[in-house]
């Protein structure tokens, strides 16, 4: 198995001048191929500041993060949103997509950044829509969706850049219990049929049950880790 | 696709681009009547002191230019006269035989020149015989008569008919009085002109100063005058011991009042743009403060800094030149309109006749003009985009995204 996130000894502290805050500490964390694994804690328990720090829009305070063996600290601002656009999926809690343009255009938006040439933009937006089964809301926009449907637009253009891993800060948190469940079913189905990586934050029970490895963070620190189809923890 | 979400984002808050829209049609109507006001007014001072005053250029001998004696006369000016008639682009000329002297009625005296012409000539060139108010114009050959200025005759209190005196120094240096009667008022647009300026006929001024029957001043009009520079550079070329000038240095006051206007509508039309400059400022930064999520989203996922900024300056350059094509309609019309119809500037007209002008204005803007003020507005929307484009820059994805 691959290793595509490899983090060592990470912590953040913000406003460490005025009234420090220590959002993450010490934290070592592997993460691999094909995993399909929810980030869970309380509110305020750091889960967000980690997955900003690994998806590279925070700079850690201390510590390394490889992704596919690049220590993404090393680079500067403009080499990160590069790194970003081609290796990682981000789906946000909410408000995910650009509102003046179509769902069509949303997932085609990023491959364009990635200067993919048009033909393959068309054929790959129609596959990805169709896996999150919105072929028929290609052209509409982010407005005319509901909460679920938005974030399956998410999802379909988290994948189009085809990046290491996707990851997910609480991507339920704003739907309803239906919604939720169907975002998951095609998340899990994209893990097993196609062996996309997730890593989602979560404090939704339902959503902890559909994980296959649970991370606990507690005040910044990671309380347990626990591989769940094998019930075996992996320390 | 940066082009469509920046065209887009126009249309997001209607109102709010609306507003700007406006701002800048007005903006733009403002500038272009302004500059058509401006090119009307000194556009018409200039084809009137052409007209009715200097005509397109003046042949001089060199020394009467500085001395103006009438001994430095220009010789065989008869051929000069018919080589120059002979030019195509030539609509008129008028030779002149001048003095400098005074002009005295039984109760007062004024400093005048004299201009002694042809009728006939100075018809073609000046326009004289449409501009008597009272009284005829001058009969060819025919001596001792005078035509004043109307200002002129009122001051002195000349009569048609009046006797006046004109003292005047010949070719010889000797002082020469001699009587004429005055036979009309002649009115221009130019009051200081009509103060200054007596005609009497050509051959009884010539006679008074002893001169050979050559002129002191050859006045050309031409049909276009966009052949100026070519004609007075051919006229130069065949005559290189005369002085040609064209109007601008015969009447050098008048081209620095027309570069004045020029330059004042120039000011305003920078202090339009500042204006428009500072709404459209306005207008892109609440924009930008309204979308810090949306921009910070769009950096987290990979858009980098020179796309993003791209995109604003897009975005502010198309929303300013959307404004454009109505606000330049919208001027084409009124500029069109008030060509035709003319403004009348009645209550200040007092003000604009004592510089020449007449009250009424036909504004005018060229092509060239029109371009000029768009072209300004684009550097203006351009300049006014690296605000907005600043603040996108600055925004930090990973706090703009936290709700
Ligand atoms: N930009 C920030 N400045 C200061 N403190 C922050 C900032 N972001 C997060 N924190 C603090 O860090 C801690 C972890 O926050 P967060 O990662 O958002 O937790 P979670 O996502 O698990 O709710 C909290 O105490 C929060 O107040
Ligand atoms: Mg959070």
């Amino acid at each position: 198995m691959k290793t595509v996130i490899e983090a060592h000894n990470l912590s953040k502290v913000f406003n460490p001048e005025t009234i420090p805050v220590r959002a993450i500490n010490g934290v070592d964390l592997f993460v691999e191929q094909g995993e399909f694994t929810a980030l869970v804690g309380p509110s305020g328990s750091g889960k967000t500041t980690l997955l900003n720090m690994l998806g590279g829009l925070y700079k850690p305070t201390t510590g390394n993060i490889l992704i596919n063996n690049v220590d993404i600290t090393k680079l500067s601002e403009n080499q990160l949103i590069e790194f970003r656009l081609h290796n990682i999926g981000f789906v946000f809690q909410s408000y995910n997509l650009i509102p003046v343009l179509s769902a069509k255009e949303n997932v085609e938006f990023i491959m364009l950044l990635q200067k993919i040439s048009k033909e393959k933009r068309e054929t790959r937006v129609a596959n990805l829509l169709r896996e999150v089964g919105l072929s028929d809301k290609m052209e509409v926009r982010p407005s005319q969706l509901s909460g679920g449907q938005q974030q399956r637009v998410a999802v379909a253009r988290a994948l189009a850049s085809k990046p290491q891993f996707i990851l997910a800060d609480e991507p339920t948190a704003n739907l309803d219990s239906k919604s939720a469940t169907n975002l998951l079913d095609i998340m899990d189905k994209l893990n097993r049929d196609e062996n996309i990586t997730f890593l989602f934050s979560t404090h939704d029970q339902r959503v902890i049950e559909r994980a296959r490895r649970v991370i606990t963070l507690v005040d910044g620190r990671i309380e347990s880790d626990v591989v769940i189809e094998t019930l075996e923890a992996v320390t | 696709m940066i082009f469509i979400i920046a065209w887009r984002n126009i249309w997001r808050n209607k109102s709010r681009s609306g507003v700007l829209i406006a701002s800048i049609i007005t903006g733009i109507c403002a500038g272009i009547i302004l500059t058509g006001i401006m090119m009307g007014m000194y556009g018409q001072r200039q084809d009137d002191a052409i007209r009715n005053e200097v005509s397109n250029f003046q042949i001089h001998t060199k020394e009467f230019k500085t001395d103006n004696d009438p001994r430095f006369e220009i010789q065989n000016s008869e051929s000069v006269l018919n080589i120059i008639s002979e030019y195509k682009e030539v609509r008129a000329l008028s030779g002149r035989v001048i003095a400098h002297g005074m002009i005295l009625t039984a109760g007062s005296s004024a400093g005048v020149k004299i201009n002694g012409v042809v009728p006939q000539d100075e018809a073609n060139t000046r326009g004289l015989n449409a501009k008597i108010t009272e009284g005829s114009y001058l009969e060819r050959d025919k001596h001792n008569q005078i035509l004043v200025g109307e200002k002129l005759a009122h001051k002195m209190q000349m009569k048609i008919k009046s006797r006046v005196v004109l003292t005047f120094e010949d070719i010889h240096d000797n002082v020469i009085s001699a009587s004429f009667r005055v036979c009309g008022f002649f009115k221009t647009t130019n009051p200081s002109f009509d103060e200054t300026v007596v005609y009497v006929s050509k051959k009884n001024l010539a006679e008074l100063l002893q001169t050979k029957n050559e002129v002191h001043e050859i006045a050309v009009l031409l049909k276009n005058k966009e052949d100026a520079e070519s004609v007075i550079s051919r006229t130069k070329k065949q005559f290189p011991d005369l002085l040609v000038e064209d109007w601008r240095e015969i009447a050098p006051e008048i081209g620095l009042m027309i570069d004045m206007g020029a330059g004042i509508s120039k000011v305003v039309i920078v202090l339009i743009l500042f204006a428009l400059a500072f709404g459209i400022i306005n207008t892109m930064l609440m924009a930008m403060l309204e979308r810090t999520y949306e921009i910070g989203m769009m950096i987290a996922l990979g858009m980098n800094k020179a796309k993003l900024f791209m995109l604003v300056v897009l975005e502010t350059v198309m929303l300013v030149m959307a404004g454009t094509p109505f606000g330049v309609l919208f001027s084409y019309l009124a500029v069109s309109f008030f060509y035709k119809h003319g403004i009348d500037l009645g209550q200040y007209s007092k003000g604009l006749e004592s510089f020449g002008m007449s009250h009424i204005i036909h504004p005018q803007v060229s092509l060239s003009q029109y371009m000029q003020i768009l072209f300004l507005v684009f550097i203006t929307a351009l300049i006014s985009s690296l605000f907005p484009a600043r603040k996108a820059l600055k925004v930090d994805p990973a706090e703009s995204i936290k709700k």
